[in-house]
């Protein structure tokens, strides 16, 4: 269904951060759109259509998940096996972005099956073209099943 | 018919005449024919060949004429006999020739013209004037049966010689067997005495000693050479005193030793001896009295064995017995030793007690009175008995067994090792190690805290660190584009991260000092922390209208670091403010409960209450469930820690969203100060 936006769930409990992803997002020229929540249980309940999420228009399937690791009640990566362990979302690609360049967070994720893993970089500039990348490389490259 | 003499050539013919009769007048003959006939041509071979062919035999025809027997053939043993010999009718005649033509007819005895002795078949001719005589020699008649004589007599000789031969080589085989017998008699005897000598001989480590009923030696054998370091010759015939140390021969105890092996039997004892150099061994000496069949004494034999190195291993025995029992005794381990217990299928259900060092008593609480020969299910108050199986395992397989174990009744950790002294039995050395599980449990949780603390170093500072340059980032673009809402926005974000930075570093310092700066401790009652905390959390408490019941109906007091454990209440009542909700009656109760033996202090709100899912992260450093709310997430690690740091532990009891919350905790250090302090 090309044409139709692009979803992109966005799961991170930092504010600032929430609000740097969604200001490079904004600046690309291909229709997307940027779904914001700030911690584990709310993205699973997003990805579950529960409690406020269960409409399907305002809460669509998303295309890709941009997942922060250390996040409240359930961490990010408990939300990752989760959804890697059910065949109804397990395809939808998952993207680790996180401030932890730690080896142990690395493993853990990639054994939880998570197609990417990505650190925040410090530098701005570096953190825009690395925005950059990944909006060119999920969005415009990558194919997504249907 | 007959035999004449022809007148011219002097030959006999036989002559057969034929009368030709008239057919009519049968007396009256024509003529007459004459056959003649040469009888050496046919009658005389035929004689010599009949009537058998022999040495001596022959046939004789003859007749009669006058007084006369005339022979008419040729004999064998005289020429020109036919027609001219002739003998004189006798009645006294042996002639058989003479005895036939005299009218004697079949086998008679006689002489013949030869005068040899002959056997003759006598006869007439029938029809005819000849008589026929065969006669043989009686030697040539009686020859067979004289070879058949001979033939027997030379039979029996040779039987009679073969009995001969063989009985004499029966007596000569009796006669070899009778000596081979004596000569192996006397060859067995001389093995089984030598066979006596090699075996007393050959047994090295006994001395075997004859003595003759007055002591004496008689002989020895090659251990007793050996033992008591005398050659033979040196020895015999000495009085077997001499083997004994000077003070035994002045107690006259070889002669004791005698007389009452004499009227014992035998004797059994133990003893120094002496060698030929002096030196001492440890002897065991069984002296048996020898007696001949009719009872009266012959001597005695005496058996000694060298003891020394036994003796020797038996007092290390004994030395080493003792050292262990000491060990055993003073040794902090406790000890065990056991025995399983099986029911009548041979099925291991229970064990016993055999013995326990005082050790064990210690750490049990048992003495070895109460714990002898008890049945291990009775004895430790656990109804089944604790580690059958395993030790059950040990005690079959002898393998050793190691393992660490918490034992509820006694609320200790121990190390058992488990080893099988012998099939069925099992000892077990206790170990307390309560103590060490303690420091392992508290390092592992040290390790985890120090894992969180770099990980926050490496995230959560981290995280305003990224926010601060993204937004100088923004900013700069911002404000060349002259955005005046952006850059307002911008700098609001680069605030936001700056304080958070500064708050977390506050707040490590806080955690930090915890454990490591330490006030000294001062005895203060529960009202007193807990009004100080609740003063210090005033404002919020007014503000959400939160009412605050503390419970003090048991005035506790406790002792222990005052800033830290006010630190406690004041974050457990600030949090419960945090996270009243929508509450509309905003309630906390503050007090103490008694739980078993621990006093557990309590506080309980009817706030949002926590979802049963995320209890578990409540405690974790810089963990929030709301990421909106203020502070950093760390108000209930510290909790934790100092709790810990009294040897307590604290925990959550919500029911869920809306069910309001309740955190409990012990704090065993600060109460029991307070009890020694009170009994002090």
């Amino acid at each position: 269904m090309k044409g139709e936006p692009l979803v992109i769930l966005l799961v991170e409990d930092d504010p600032a951060h929430a609000e740097i992803v969604r200001r490079n997002f904004d600046s690309f020229r291909m229709a997307n759109r940027l779904i914001h929540v700030s911690d584990g249980q709310a993205a699973l309940d997003y990805l579950y259509r529960r409690g406020k999420f269960q409409d399907p228009v305002g809460s669509p399937r998303p295309n890709l998940v941009l997942l922060d690791l250390r996040l409240p009640k359930v961490d990010g990566l408990e939300v990752l096996k989760t959804v890697k362990s059910d065949p109804s979302l397990s395809r939808i690609p998952v993207v680790v972005l996180t401030t932890s360049a730690t080896e142990t967070d690395m493993v853990k994720a990639y054994d939880r099956h998570a197609n990417s893993y990505l650190v925040k970089p410090v530098e701005f500039p570096q953190f825009v073209a690395l925005m950059d990348a990944l909006g060119y490389y999920w969005l415009a490259w990558n194919e997504f099943p249907y | 018919q007959d035999f004449y003499r022809n007148e011219h050539d002097q030959r006999p013919y036989l002559a057969i005449l034929v009368p030709v009769y008239d057919g009519k007048d049968e007396n009256r003959a024509m003529a007459v024919l004459l056959f003649r006939i040469d009888p050496e041509t046919h009658l005389y071979p035929f004689l010599r060949r009949w009537p058998t062919p022999s040495r001596t035999a022959e046939t004789l025809l003859l007749r009669r004429e006058a007084n006369d027997a005339l022979i008419l053939n040729e004999l064998k043993f005289r020429k020109n006999t036919a027609l001219t010999l002739r003998f004189l009718l006798d009645e006294k005649s042996k002639l058989p020739a003479v005895l036939a033509v005299l009218g004697r007819k079949g086998i008679i005895e006689g002489v013949d013209y030869r005068g040899m002795p002959v056997l003759a078949d006598v006869r007439a001719v029938p029809d005819s004037p000849w008589y026929l005589v065969s006669r043989m020699d009686r030697s040539e008649v009686y020859a067979p049966v004289r070879e058949r004589l001979w033939g027997l007599v030379i039979l029996v000789s040779v039987l009679l010689l073969g009995a001969a031969a063989g009985v004499g080589m029966v007596w000569r085989q009796q006669g070899v067997r009778h000596y081979r017998e004596r000569y192996e008699a006397a060859e067995s005897l001389h093995e089984s005495e030598s066979r006596w000598r090699i075996l007393v001989d050959g047994v090295k480590d006994y001395a075997i000693i004859l003595l003759d009923p007055g002591g004496h030696v008689v002989n020895w054998n090659a251990g007793a050479e050996r033992m008591k370091g005398y050659r033979s010759d040196e020895i015999i015939g000495q009085h077997y005193s001499r083997f004994f140390t000077r003070e035994d021969q002045q107690e006259n105890k070889p002669q004791l030793l005698l007389a009452a092996a004499e009227s014992l039997g035998r004797t059994d004892e133990e003893g120094w001896r002496e060698r030929k150099d002096g030196s001492r061994f440890w002897a065991d000496a069984v002296i048996s009295v020898l007696r001949r069949e009719d009872g009266s004494l012959y001597g005695f034999a005496k058996i000694t064995r060298d003891l020394t190195e036994r003796r020797k291993v038996e007092e290390e025995l004994q030395e080493s017995e003792r050292k262990f029992r000491t060990l055993f005794e003073t040794m902090t381990e406790g000890v065990a030793l056991h025995e399983v217990v099986c029911d009548e299928n041979g099925k291991p259900v229970d064990y016993r007690i055999l013995d326990i060092n005082p050790a064990y008593g210690v750490q049990t609480g048992l003495t070895p009175e109460r714990a002898g020969c008890a049945l291990a299910s009775e004895l430790y108050g656990t109804g089944a008995p604790p580690y059958l199986a395993e030790y059950e395992q040990v005690a079959r397989s002898g393998e050793a067994l190691v393992f660490e174990t918490y034992f509820p009744p006694m609320k200790k950790h121990f190390r058992i090792s488990a080893v099988s002294p012998k099939k069925g039995q099992f000892a077990t050395v206790f170990e307390d190690i309560t103590e060490r599980i303690r420091r392992e449990e508290e390092l592992k949780r040290k390790t985890a805290e120090l894992e969180r603390f770099t990980y926050t170093i490496s995230h959560d500072l981290k995280s305003p660190l990224v926010t601060v340059k993204a937004f100088l980032g923004y900013l700069e673009q911002d404000l060349s584009r002259s955005d005046a809402g952006r850059i307002a926005k911008d700098m609001q974000y680069i605030r936001a991260a700056a304080d958070k930075m500064g708050q977390l570093l506050d707040e490590l310092l806080v955690m930090s000092r915890v454990g490591r700066v330490v006030h000294p401790p001062v005895c203060v009652t529960l009202r007193e922390l807990v009004g100080e905390a609740l003063g210090m959390v005033a404002g919020p408490i007014a503000e959400r209208r939160v009412e605050v019941l503390v419970s003090d109906g048991d005035p506790l007091e406790l002792i222990g670091d005052r800033p830290r454990l006010v630190e406690i209440w004041q974050n457990l009542v600030e949090n419960a403010v945090k996270y009243m909700g929508d509450q509309a009656s905003p309630r906390i109760e503050i007090g103490t409960e008694r739980r078993g033996r621990d006093t557990v202090f309590f506080v309980r709100d009817n706030g949002m209450g926590i979802d049963p899912r995320h209890q578990a992260k409540v405690f974790g450093m810089f963990e929030k469930l709301d990421p909106a709310s203020e502070g950093t997430g760390l108000g209930l690690a510290l909790v934790q820690r100092i709790v810990e740091l009294h040897r307590g532990t604290i925990w959550l009891e919500s029911k869920g969203l809306g069910q309001g919350a309740c955190f409990l905790f012990t704090l065993p250090d600060a109460v029991a100060e307070q009890a020694k302090g009170v009994t002090g």
